[in-house]
Formats: structure tokens, sequence, C-alpha cells
């Protein structure tokens, strides 16, 4: 055994290229695995969880949206007619746009997020450590804490907002049942809860990059916008891709912010209701898991679309070093 | 190279960018933005300790006159509070435990062992983690009430195992696939097998990186609202993010109590981010880039 695992060893380091120090694990010492096919007994606990849990259910969605269900649980199958009815059902429009809108508000919150990093990555500033958790603390805090806070800061009567600019004699409005304010409102509190996180994912990208390029810029008489714009963002488009990827699929899924601070009752719901919003009232409040199933597939189609869209565009504009 | 590093930095020394008032101007910019980031969390606290008399009469920004803690006990003993703490601890503890466990197991397969079709793998992992939950949640609502798990913290617990263990072997595996072949060798040579490698070589080295994702897990769990609302429809079985929103519209409620209830309802997980912070906010990039 010993001896095998040697002569092989000896065997690949004449063939293989010699790879520089810390070289990871090598192709050929996979070949023991794959024999004894013992590399799939470690995987499969895992598997058989995302294959029962995770893919069944995404292919049975598909198929419920195809059905109708009676209020007593059993379904028959109805072909098209949930897609008909999806294509002219005027919330669907009105969710549509309201995600949309959340989402290109969430990526508005992107260029303060590379600020915010910059920022933290300056070498002089004092307290690094306590500032980058102070930004975090919102992205560990839950969406039910979140929403009950920020429910009191919009409250139209007595809401912290409105108190502080009655102070300066404005009168706010309802925040929360304005329709012109409501959806706004909701995307604020979506840009404050993910800033951290992406600032994290910046700020690491930030780090990555060699200090030198800067020594050499700065010497070449580059002020610091020109080195921003011409070396840090094409430097970083790794990590803008990455976050603005990540920030497109979380936008589409919102749910527990509108939920939470925008009740069924609400004066301005059809301007804040979204497609995940819409298909729990289906599914769960009116029982028709057959209509929810399509507005689960849209939100699927959605997401893998603009992804895919993000995915062909990206040569264009992410430079990988 | 070092030397004309080290040249740099020394000429860099004295320069306009790194002195004086622009640093003053950085500094106080990093405070602005933090007291507005930290602001929510202010007016929580300011308030959850303050009298209902005392808030209408002086307003939400106003310092307590008393330290009234009467709003707490209400928030508890209304939503019962105990029951809703134990049920998010203990599922979200399991979750976090068991997904770690799973995402070794099969990083390390995939990471290490190099199986057959490990590209094919990676990819499905990666396609379950952009998956909307959404388009799980009818399926798995229909499945646990025909297996008897409807409305228990036992269908919350399996299905957030699943969920986070795609995400952490994902993660894993792109930590494990840079693990220095020469120690998984020298065990190889010295007769450890499989087994003996991963829970003696691999995992005492990558342990940081799963006490990372044990603590995301943990938090990402309780936290979580969408599923368990659907899920667990009884007030013995809800999860403390649950409890929270069922007082959404309580007109009974006073502001204390509501911010009182949001207070301690945080705790746990704020707890757990404060002690574990620097580990975590350099953890969460761990193979996030690239």
């Amino acid at each position: 055994m010993t001896a095998l695992t040697a002569a092989g060893l000896a065997g690949a380091r004449v063939k293989g290229q010699p790879e520089p120090g810390g070289r990871p694990v090598g192709r050929r010492r996979a070949t023991r695995f794959i024999e004894s096919g013992w590399g799939w007994a470690f995987i499969l606990p895992t598997a058989i969880g995302l294959g029962v849990f995770y893919i069944v259910p995404a292919f049975t969605t598909i198929w419920f949206s195809f059905s109708s269900w009676g209020a007593f649980g059993g379904h028959e199958f109805t072909g098209l007619d949930n897609y008909r009815h999806l294509v002219t059902d005027p919330d669907i429009g009105y969710a549509l746009v309201n995600t949309l809108l959340y989402t290109l508000m969430l990526l508005c919150g992107i260029p303060l997020a590379i600020y915010l990093a910059a920022l933290i990555n300056r070498e002089k500033l004092k307290g690094k450590g306590v500032f980058r958790t102070l930004y975090f603390l919102p992205v560990v805090t839950m969406p039910a804490a979140i929403a009950m806070v920020w429910r009191l800061i919009y409250n139209g009567q007595f809401g912290v907002l409105n108190y502080a600019l009655s102070l300066v004699g404005i009168q706010g409005p309802f925040w929360l049942q304005d329709p012109r304010w409501a959806l706004l409102s909701i995307g604020v509190i979506g840009v404050w809860s993910s800033l951290g996180y992406n600032m994290i994912l910046f700020s690491a990208g930030l780090q990555a990059i060699p200090k030198e390029l800067y020594e050499v810029a700065m010497i070449d008489g580059a002020t610091r916008g020109q080195q921003f714009r011409h070396l840090t963002v094409p430097l970083l488009s790794p990590t803008i891709f990455f976050v603005t990827i990540l920030t497109i699929i979380n936008g589409f899924q919102v749910f527990d912010l509108i939920f939470l601070m925008a009740g069924r009752s609400n004066p301005a719901i059809d301007r804040v209701q979204t497609l995940v919003w819409l298909f729990y009232q289906d599914g769960f409040y009116s029982h028709n898991m057959g209509y929810g199933s399509v507005i689960a597939v849209l939100i699927f189609l959605l997401t893998a679309v603009f992804t895919a869209i993000q995915f062909s565009v990206q040569r264009k504009w992410v430079n990988y070093v | 190279m070092t030397s004309t590093t080290s040249a740099a930095a020394a000429r860099r020394g004295p320069d306009r960018y790194h002195r004086g008032p622009v640093r003053w101007v950085v500094l106080a910019l990093a405070v602005v933005i933090a007291l507005a980031m930290l602001s929510p969390f202010a007016i929580m606290l300011l308030n959850a300790f303050k009298g209902p008399a005392d808030y209408s009469a002086n307003g939400p920004l106003s310092w307590p006159e008393e330290f009234y803690t009467q709003g707490l006990a209400t928030f508890w003993s209304r939503t019962h509070f105990s029951i809703k703490f134990w049920n998010s601890l203990w599922t979200s503890g399991l979750v976090a435990l068991f997904a770690v466990v799973l995402s070794l197991l099969s990083a390390y397969a995939i990471g290490i062992g190099r199986v057959k079709g490990r590209v094919w793998l990676v990819g499905v992992f990666l396609i379950a983690n952009m998956l909307p939950q959404e388009v799980l949640v009818y399926p798995l609502f229909t499945m646990a009430q025909k297996v008897g798990l409807g409305n228990s913290g036992w269908s919350i617990v399996i299905i957030f195992t699943v969920i986070q263990s795609a995400f952490g072997t994902y993660l894993l595996a792109s930590v494990l696939g840079e693990f220095p072949a020469a120690l998984v060798e020298a065990a190889e040579i010295d007769g450890a097998n499989r087994w003996q490698i991963l829970v003696r070589v691999v995992f005492p080295i990558v342990r940081p990186t799963c006490s990372v994702l044990m603590i995301f897990f943990f938090i990402w769990t309780w936290n979580e609202f969408f599923i368990p609302l659907v899920m667990l429809t009884s007030p013995d079985t809800q999860t403390v993010p649950i409890a929270l929103a069922s007082l959404q519209g309580d007109r009974m409620l006073d502001v204390p109590t509501l911010n009182a209830g949001t207070l301690v309802s945080l705790l746990p997980t704020l707890v757990f981010f404060l002690i574990f912070q620097r580990t975590l906010t350099r953890g969460v990039t761990a193979g996030a880039v690239k």
C-alpha cells in the first residue's frame, strides 16, 4: 500500500509539471477515490437531502402549476389555465413592476457599499474593526425585528421620522400607507440591511488589489478620481459582478419586509405587493396552490433569465486578472 | 521587490492624503454613516425600557424617565416567549450542527477526493443556492403533512439542514480545493484511511471555516421567516420571528412592549455575532469571491 503510493507519487512527479509551492490536491490523488467509489459515500447524505427536499419539490411545483386546487385538497389537471390567468391578472403586473423597482433600489445601494468598503480599507482609519462590525450589524438582524423597528420609525402619527421632521416644521406623510412613498420606504430598509454584507465582499475585493499599482498610478500623476475609475473599478469588477447577481436574486425574492411592513389591508398594497407576496396570498390565503405555483415558476424563470443575461454580458465588463 | 515596496512606502509617508484634515474628514464620515446604520437599534433600545405614559408624553426620542421593565414582562407572557425561544434554539442549533457535518463530508469528497462528475455536482449545488425558496414551499408543505411532520420543528430542521448544506458544500468545496496536497499524501503514507484523514488532518485545519459556517447557519435559521411561517401553524411550535410578527397590528400593545420584544428576540443572534464578529466578517468572504 505504502509502496504503491510512493511509486504513484514518483511517477506523477516525473509526468506532471513541477508546480510551485502550496499546490492544491492534484488530479492523480483522485484516482484512488474514484476506484473505490468512496467519495460518493461521503456525498450521499447531502445528495439525497438535496434530491428529496430540493430537486423533487422544484419539479413538483412545476407540475402543480398545471393544476387547480380545491379548498379541500384535491387537485385536477387544468393544463395552461393558470398560465392564461397569469397573463391577464392585473395584480401580477403591479407585483412585477414593484419587484423590479425594489430590486433597482437595492442595486442603487451597491455604489454606496463600494464607497463604504473603500472608506473602511483606508490604512490610517482608526477603529476599522469597530466600524466593520457596526456596518455589518443589520445583516445578522432578523427581518421580523427589522420590520418591527422600522414600522415605529415610519409610523405616520407617532413615528420617529415624522417626529424628527416636525421639529423642523415639516409634516411627514404616512410613509407606509401613502402610495407615493410606501415602496421607497421599504426599499430604504432593504438597502440598509444589505449594505454591510456587500461592503464586506467589496472590502475583500479591494484588499486583493496590489498596493503597488496605486503607487505607480500616483507617480504617473493620476488623481484619486482617476485612480478609482481606471484602477479600482476594473480590478473590482469580478466582485461587482458577484454582488450584482446576488442582489438581483435577493431582490426578486423579497417577501418578509413586504409582508411585515404592509398588511393586506394597507391602502397602498397595489404599490408594494411583490411577486412572492402574491404567491403567499394566492397559495396560503386563498388556498389556490395551482395559481401560486405559476407565480413561483415565474419568479424562478425571472431569476434564471436575469442571471443568464448577467453571465452573458459579463465578458464585456468584468476583468478577471 | 521588497526593497521597491518599502521605498515606495517611505516616499508615500508625507503625502497629503494620509496626513492632515483629510484623515479627520474620513473618520467623521465613517462615524456619521455608522450612526445612521445604528440609529434604528438605538431607537429600539431607547424605547424598550420607557413607560407608555412617558412615551406618549415625551415622544420616541427622549431619554426614559425611569427604567421600565413591564413592557418586557408583558411581551414575554403574551407570546409565551419561553416556548418560542426554546423552539428557535433547538431547531437552529441542530440545523447548524447537521448542516456543517453534511457540508464537510461532501466537500471533502469533492474538494479533496475529487470524485468523478464533481464539476456537475458543484453546479447542482450552485443552482440549488440560487433557487428561490418559494419554489419549494408547497411541495414541502404537502410532503410534511403526509409524513406527519406538518407543524413540527423537525420539518424545519430537515429543510434548513438541506438548504444550508447546499451552501456549505459549495463554500467548503472551494476552500478544500486549495488544501495542501502534501498533508494528505503524508497521512496516506502513514497508512491513514480516508475517514482518519478527514478527522485528523483535514478537519483540524478547516475548523475555523467550519465554525464560521456553523454560526452563520445558526443565525440564518434563527432569523428565517417564510418557511417557518408556512410550516408551523400552532403557537406551541412557532419560532421567535413568527411570534414577533404575530404582534404586528395588535392595537392593545404599547410601543415599549413591542420594542422590548424586538430587543429580546434579537439578543441571541446579536450576542453571537458580537462574540464572533472578527471571524465572521472575515469568513463571509471565504470562497465567495471568484
